[in-house]
């Protein structure tokens, strides 16, 4: 699988890894590749790796990186476990498994571990698109938003990413984004 | 374990100050000043400036899950909670535990409270606004209230005094609803907000908006032991270089500097004690909050600075044969007439120019919109007495935009790390009548951890408020429009009272022994050597943010204080 052997070496790399260091262990896969996982505390395996896809189709890699490579299912799932109501987590879990259930069915894979973002991208843009229409995945719009703050919840993203300036030691009332940020948006 | 800072325990005081919040660290450092002994009691643990900021200097992802709170914390301020003041980690620490400070509320009531050196001081809004004679005539003029036996001329020169000392960045503008005072430079507008400005200055007869004036260092004026705003925005998180005023950065280390200040935390007053053979006030009864051991301290002069309504509550314990129902209350006015500003109404708007502007540093105001309605001719409202103010500001943090545009993928991941488009929100601030039966009292069957009755509340806002939402809403919409917003939403969202953190009223100020608890110098009537000098004076609220007359009173009655003490008089 070399995405995630490509994930394994920039996560080292730029230092996401170190942030959660409990989390992560390094399992054997069926099929004897290293492959670099992290033990979810509030989801199943099952459901850690179609969360793995959702975060990344809401905000897939470019020339920055993708939503798993900022962690953010690693984020998500502490978040869900320690901080969300009891109603909410279960409309998390829900919501997760139908996206599953669908994505198997539509892609014709057997297994989870197959999946990729395409796969539950149409699903996810249908209930974004048409609420009404698929009233068993409202929760989707909640994974949305709470997958880009997660985002710019995460250090390299804030630090590196966007435009970071913990001390500003003035203000600026008004320039233009050019000369102020070079067209980023502040992180903090 | 020695619990006395900066001196030695001594047999008895000049002076005790109950509290350390804005009104106590001015208290505190006005009466060391004038030389005398004085004891500062804090109910809540040490705080040391900037060593005890923890949070000062974390971002976002320093804090576990972004800083929101989990569960199990929620559930220790599920009161306080409802005010959305308390709930994120960098500031939590500062909010008392809903389970160990209980109340009861006949009707809700957000209080809410912090226990520690330095009170609210370090948590505070930090607008900083004088009253204006408007204000002090107005419970005379439409027959609300009693009358304030005190005029602007009176406390003007405190309020000068305070705004030298604590720094205020802010501009004059020569209005009398909201008179001008010694400013430092004032924080600019971004380029949307100067936008508002100008066009509801043009489209709806020269109404003023200004910027907020906030307890902040600009310019270049030297301030000891404090240095210039940094521009970080994270006040309430304690501010390491003293950017603005606090007891802690400011009133207690200058009180310590007169070597006349012993400070003593983790020190709970529960009553005031009446001497009947002097017809003075002698000291009061402290227990420790760690130990529960009880004590007394003896002073000639004792200064409540508790906070509203925790100083109401110390009075209403203090019962003798003298005052059955608590001490000074001769009147039965204490616990009345509770008010606060009401909030929650406003509206917001997007703005489509400016599309190539932004702004550097987190500037930690905004924009103010001065009282404008009652102020006589075209103003005055057949539907409501008094006034509101509104403070705002506008930013390009929103990305909600880009959610609703793009959904999802890559072209939404590149929208969310541009600056979102321009939104401007203001809010309102109203003034709340003083009812005498807008009240708290004593629960004496719930008891908290230190044997000490707790308080109900039972207060809510009236038909003279509830038509002032109104129209804050209508006029909150219309400045948006005028100045060329769009998608105005306006909102009038739900209060309790309590929710602007500005309670007052339980002991106030007046004339007449027989209808109020503290004369024009802050002194209960039959007990002329205690001094109430936090919120709980207050015979009426205004519209404006309360700490600055707070502190100007504060100066005002210690140097009275000193001055009565040397002439024997108290």
């Amino acid at each position: 699988m070399d995405r995630r052997k490509a994930l394994l070496k920039m996560g080292m790399s730029m230092g996401y890894v170190v942030a959660a260091p409990t989390f992560l262990t390094i399992l054997q896969s069926c099929k004897e590749e290293k492959v670099v996982s992290w033990v979810p505390t509030f989801f199943s395996e099952k459901q850690a790796v179609v969360l793995i896809n959702v975060v990344d189709a809401i905000l897939p890699k470019t020339d920055t990186p993708s939503a798993s490579e900022a962690n953010v299912h690693v984020f998500l799932d502490q978040f869900v476990n320690e901080v969300m109501e009891t109603k909410q987590q279960k409309q998390f879990k829900t919501t997760i498994d139908k996206l599953a259930e669908i994505a198997l069915k539509s892609s014709g894979k057997n297994e989870i571990n197959e999946v990729t973002p395409e796969d539950v991208t149409p699903t996810l843009k249908a209930a974004l698109e048409s609420p009404n229409e698929n009233k068993e995945l409202a929760f989707v719009k909640n994974i949305r938003d709470l997958t880009i703050w997660a985002y710019k919840c995460n250090e390299y993203i804030g630090e590196e990413v966007l435009a970071y300036l913990p001390v500003p030691g003035q203000y600026v009332p008004c320039d233009t984004i050019e000369n102020l940020t070079n067209g980023k948006a502040w992180s903090i | 374990m020695n619990k006395f800072y900066f001196n030695e325990e001594q047999e008895s005081y000049d002076a005790i100050v109950v509290g350390t919040g804005i009104s106590g660290g001015w208290a505190a450092k006005e009466l060391c000043e004038q030389g005398l002994k004085t004891l500062v009691l804090e109910r809540g643990r040490m705080v040391e400036h900037i060593t005890d900021y923890k949070t000062a200097n974390l971002d976002t992802w320093d804090f576990p899950n972004g800083g929101k709170l989990t569960k199990e914390q929620k559930a220790k301020q599920q009161k306080q909670i409802r005010t959305n003041r308390v709930n994120n980690a960098d500031v939590n620490e500062w909010f008392v535990n809903d389970l160990e400070h209980p109340y009861k509320e006949t009707k809700p009531f957000d209080w809410v409270r912090g226990y520690h050196v330095g009170g609210r001081s370090i948590m505070w809004g930090r607008h900083s606004y004088r009253w204006s004679e408007i204000d002090f005539e107005a419970n005379k003029k439409d027959g609300h209230g009693v009358d304030w036996p005190v005029r602007y001329k009176d406390i003007a020169p405190w309020y000068d005094k305070v705004e030298t000392y604590i720094g205020v960045s802010g501009e004059k503008m020569n209005l009398p609803q909201l008179p001008d005072g010694q400013f430092l430079p004032m924080m600019e507008h971004n380029c949307v907000e100067q936008h508002f400005r100008d066009k509801v200055y043009e489209n709806l007869d020269g109404r003023v908006v200004t910027a907020g004036r906030i307890a902040h260092i600009t310019g270049d004026k030297p301030f000891e032991g404090r240095t210039k705003c940094q521009f970080r925005n994270r006040c309430t998180r304690g501010c390491p270089f003293g950017g603005y005023f606090s007891s802690n950065s400011s009133t207690l280390p200058a009180a310590e500097r007169t070597g006349n200040l012993t400070l003593r935390p983790d020190s709970i007053v529960s009553e005031v004690i009446y001497d009947p053979n002097t017809k003075k006030a002698s000291g009061v009864k402290v227990i420790d909050r760690l130990t529960k051991e009880e004590f007394v301290f003896k002073a000639k002069v004792i200064f409540l600075c508790a906070s509203s309504m925790a100083t109401a509550s110390i009075l209403l314990q203090s019962k003798s044969d003298r005052f059955p129902n608590g001490l000074g209350n001769d009147s039965d006015q204490v616990g009345r007439n509770v008010m606060d500003h009401h909030l929650g109404t406003g509206a917001s708007g997007k703005f489509d120019g400016f599309q190539d502007k932004y702004y550097k540093g987190r500037r930690p105001g905004g924009i103010y919109v001065p009282r404008f309605k009652n102020l006589g001719g075209k103003s005055n409202s057949k539907n409501y007495v008094r006034g509101f103010g509104f403070q705002g500001g506008a930013s390009r943090k929103n990305w909600k935009d880009a959610i609703a545009e793009f959904g999802m993928g890559a072209k939404l991941k590149d929208e969310i790390l541009k600056p979102g488009g321009w939104t401007m929100g203001i809010g309102g601030f109203g003034e709340i009548l003083p009812y005498e039966d807008n009240r708290m009292t004593l629960d004496y069957d719930t008891l908290d951890g230190w044997g000490l009755p707790t308080i109900n509340f039972n207060a809510d806002i009236r038909d003279n408020e509830l038509k002032m939402r109104e129209d804050i809403v209508v006029h909150a919409a219309e400045m948006l429009e005028k100045a060329g917003f769009k998608d105005v939403k306006a909102r009038n969202g739900s209060y309790n009272m309590g929710h602007g953190i500005h309670e007052m009223g339980t002991a106030r100020m007046g004339r007449d022994p027989k209808t109020s608890v503290v004369n024009g110098h802050n002194q209960i009537h039959a007990v002329q050597n205690v001094y109430i000098t936090d919120g709980a004076f207050m015979a009426s609220s205004s519209c404006v943010n309360p700490s600055l007359t707070y502190m100007a009173f504060t100066a005002r009655a210690a140097n009275h204080a000193a001055q009565e003490l040397k002439k024997g008089n108290i």
